[in-house]
C-alpha cells in the first residue's frame, strides 16, 4: 500500500457514470433516453431495425451469411451495395491518420469477409474525407476490384463543390466509381447556416436542405467542368424535392450565369449527366401516385436508383417502394438505372450473363 | 423617324430612323404599329431587338449594357462580348444583342432581333422575318 502523505486532499475532478437504466428512475416519463456522447439529439428508439441481429449474435447485420437469408434471399435482391455502417461517423474522428487507418482496414475486412459469401455483394470503398490525398490513395488502392462500385463518404469537410475535395473527384475519374454521400455523424452539419436541429425528428424532416446545397455547391463550383468524367451519387437524402432543386437552379444560373461562367448549359443537365438519387427514405405524399406524378414533372425516374437502407429502422420494403412507381419507371428505378450508373456490365460481365439467361 | 414607308397588309415591315437621332454610345425606342423596338448603337454598330423580356416582359431599353464573363475554365474569370450584352432591367437575364438570345439558355430564351441596314442618312430596320 502506498504511503499517504501527511496533508489533506481536495480533488476538484474525479468522474463518475451511470448506467442509463440506473438514471432512468429519476428522469419524468417522457425523457428516459439515453443520450450518446457522438449525437446531438437524444434518441428515443434505437437507430436499427430490432429484427436484424443475427442468431449468432453481433451487432445489425454483421452477419454476412445472415444477411443473406434475411435481406437478399427475403427480397429477391440481384445485387446490394455494402455501404460499411461502422465507418459512417468516421470524420467525426479529429486525428486524420486514424480515421484513414480504420478507412482501409474496413475496406480489406469487406473484401476478405463479405465478398467470397456471395456474388450478390458488391462494395463502396469506404473513405475519410478529411484528408482527401489520403482517400485519393485508398481509392486508387481498392477502387480498382471489379465488386468496388463505388466510393462512400460522409461528412466532408466543406461543401462539395470545395477544392479541398477534389482530389477525391480526380481519384473518382481515374478509377471510374463515382463518389456517393451518404449521410454521416449527426453532430457535423456541413451545409447547414445555422445553428443545428434539437431533435431526430427534425434532423430528418430537414436533411434535404443539406442534399440539394451540397449538389448546388457541386454544380456552381464547376466540379463537373473541371472532372467531366465524375459521377455522383446523392444517397438517402431525399427525393420529392427534386424538382424544386432542379427548377431553382436553373432559374438562379439564367440570372447569374455571369458569376458562374464556366457553366455551359442548364444546371439540370448537369445534373441528369453526372448525378443519381438512391430513394430510401421515399417521400410519402399519401397516396400511391404523389410521388410518381411528381417525378413525372422533370424526368426524374431516370435519376433515381432504389436504396433500403438495411439494416436501419427506416428501411424500405422494396415491395412497397414499387408499389410507388409506373410499370414503365419501376425497372428502372428497381436495376437498370444503377445497372448502368454502376457500370456493372462492363465491371462484372454482367451483360454475358443475362444474355446466358435468355438462351 | 419614319415608319411605315413600306406596309404590308396593316402591318409595317420597316422603320427608318435618322442616323443622326442615334449616335453611338445611344439608344432609342421606336414604334411599329403596338410593337415597341429598342435600338443600341455600339460604336457605330446598330443592334435592333422586340423591347419586351420573354421572361417577366420587362422593358429592355432601360438595361444596362456592357460586356460579361464568357465560358472559362472553373476558378477563372474572361470577360468579352464588350458592348454586345443587354441586361433585362428586372432579373439581369444577359441577352446578346446580336442574336436576340438569352446567354445562359440560348436554345429556349431568346428576344426577337431585327436586321438593321443604312440607306444614306437612314437606319432601316426590317421588321419582316
Amino acid at each position: 500500500m502506498v504511503s499517504r502523505p501527511d496533508m489533506r486532499i481536495l480533488d476538484a475532478d474525479l468522474h463518475h457514470h451511470f448506467r442509463w437504466s440506473d438514471l432512468f428512475s429519476y428522469l419524468p416519463e417522457g425523457t428516459r433516453m439515453p443520450y450518446y456522447g457522438g449525437e446531438p439529439v437524444p434518441k428515443v428508439t434505437g437507430a436499427f431495425r430490432e429484427d436484424t441481429i443475427s442468431p449468432r449474435g453481433g451487432p445489425p447485420a454483421s452477419d454476412p451469411e445472415f444477411v443473406v437469408e434475411d435481406h437478399l434471399n427475403r427480397w429477391g435482391i440481384d445485387y446490394a451495395i455494402l455501404s460499411c455502417g461502422s465507418t459512417l461517423a468516421l470524420n467525426a474522428l479529429p486525428d486524420v491518420d486514424f480515421a484513414g487507418a480504420i478507412a482501409r482496414a474496413a475496406n480489406d475486412w469487406t473484401i476478405e469477409n463479405w465478398f467470397p459469401v456471395d456474388e450478390r455483394y458488391l462494395g463502396a470503398v469506404t473513405i475519410c474525407a478529411n484528408n482527401a490525398e489520403q482517400a485519393a490513395e485508398e481509392i486508387r488502392r481498392v477502387g480498382t476490384n471489379p465488386r468496388m462500385v463505388t466510393v462512400v463518404c460522409t461528412n466532408p469537410p466543406t461543401l462539395l463543390g470545395q477544392a479541398p475535395m477534389h482530389p477525391i473527384y480526380e481519384a473518382c475519374s481515374d478509377v471510374g466509381l463515382p463518389l456517393t454521400l451518404h449521410p454521416g455523424a449527426l453532430n457535423l452539419f456541413a451545409g447547414r447556416p445555422v445553428s443545428g436541429p434539437t431533435s431526430r425528428c427534425e434532423y430528418r424532416a430537414t436533411m434535404g436542405l443539406m442534399g440539394i446545397q451540397h449538389v448546388a455547391s457541386l454544380l456552381f463550383e464547376g466540379v463537373f467542368v473541371r472532372y467531366p468524367k465524375f459521377r455522383f451519387v446523392l444517397n438517402e437524402w431525399g427525393t420529392a424535392w427534386l424538382p424544386f432543386a432542379l427548377w431553382r437552379f436553373d432559374m438562379e444560373y439564367r440570372e447569374h450565369r455571369e458569376e458562374v461562367p464556366w457553366l455551359t448549359s442548364l444546371p439540370s443537365e448537369y445534373v441528369r449527366d453526372h448525378i443519381r438519387f438512391t430513394t430510401q427514405p421515399l417521400e410519402e405524399s399519401g397516396n400511391k401516385t404523389g410521388l410518381s406524378s411528381l417525378m413525372g414533372l422533370i424526368d426524374g425516374s431516370d435519376m433515381l436508383m432504389f436504396s433500403s437502407d438495411y439494416p436501419h429502422h427506416d428501411f424500405d420494403n422494396p415491395q412497397v417502394a414499387a408499389s410507388m412507381f409506373s410499370d414503365d419507371a419501376r425497372p428502372n428505378v428497381f436495376f437498370e438505372n444503377a445497372r448502368a450508373w454502376y457500370r456493372l456490365d462492363e465491371r462484372l460481365g454482367l451483360a454475358d450473363r443475362v444474355m446466358a439467361y435468355v438462351d | 423617324m419614319s415608319t411605315d414607308d413600306d406596309v404590308v397588309g396593316s402591318r409595317p415591315t420597316t422603320i427608318r430612323v435618322p442616323k443622326a437621332e442615334l449616335p453611338p454610345g445611344s439608344r432609342k425606342v421606336v414604334r411599329a404599329g403596338r410593337r415597341e423596338i429598342a435600338l443600341f448603337n455600339v460604336r457605330g454598330t446598330v443592334y435592333a431587338i422586340f423591347n419586351r423580356c420573354p421572361h417577366h416582359q420587362a422593358p429592355l431599353d432601360s438595361g444596362p449594357l456592357g460586356g460579361t464573363n464568357v465560358p472559362s475554365a472553373p476558378g477563372t474569370r474572361e470577360y468579352g462580348l464588350d458592348g454586345r450584352v443587354l441586361r433585362c432591367p428586372w432579373h439581369h437575364y444577359e441577352f446578346d444583342l446580336a442574336t436576340g438570345r438569352c446567354l445562359a439558355d440560348p436554345d429556349r430564351l431568346r428576344v426577337r432581333s431585327y436586321k438593321v441596314v443604312t440607306d444614306g442618312n437612314d437606319l432601316v430596320v426590317r421588321l419582316a422575318r
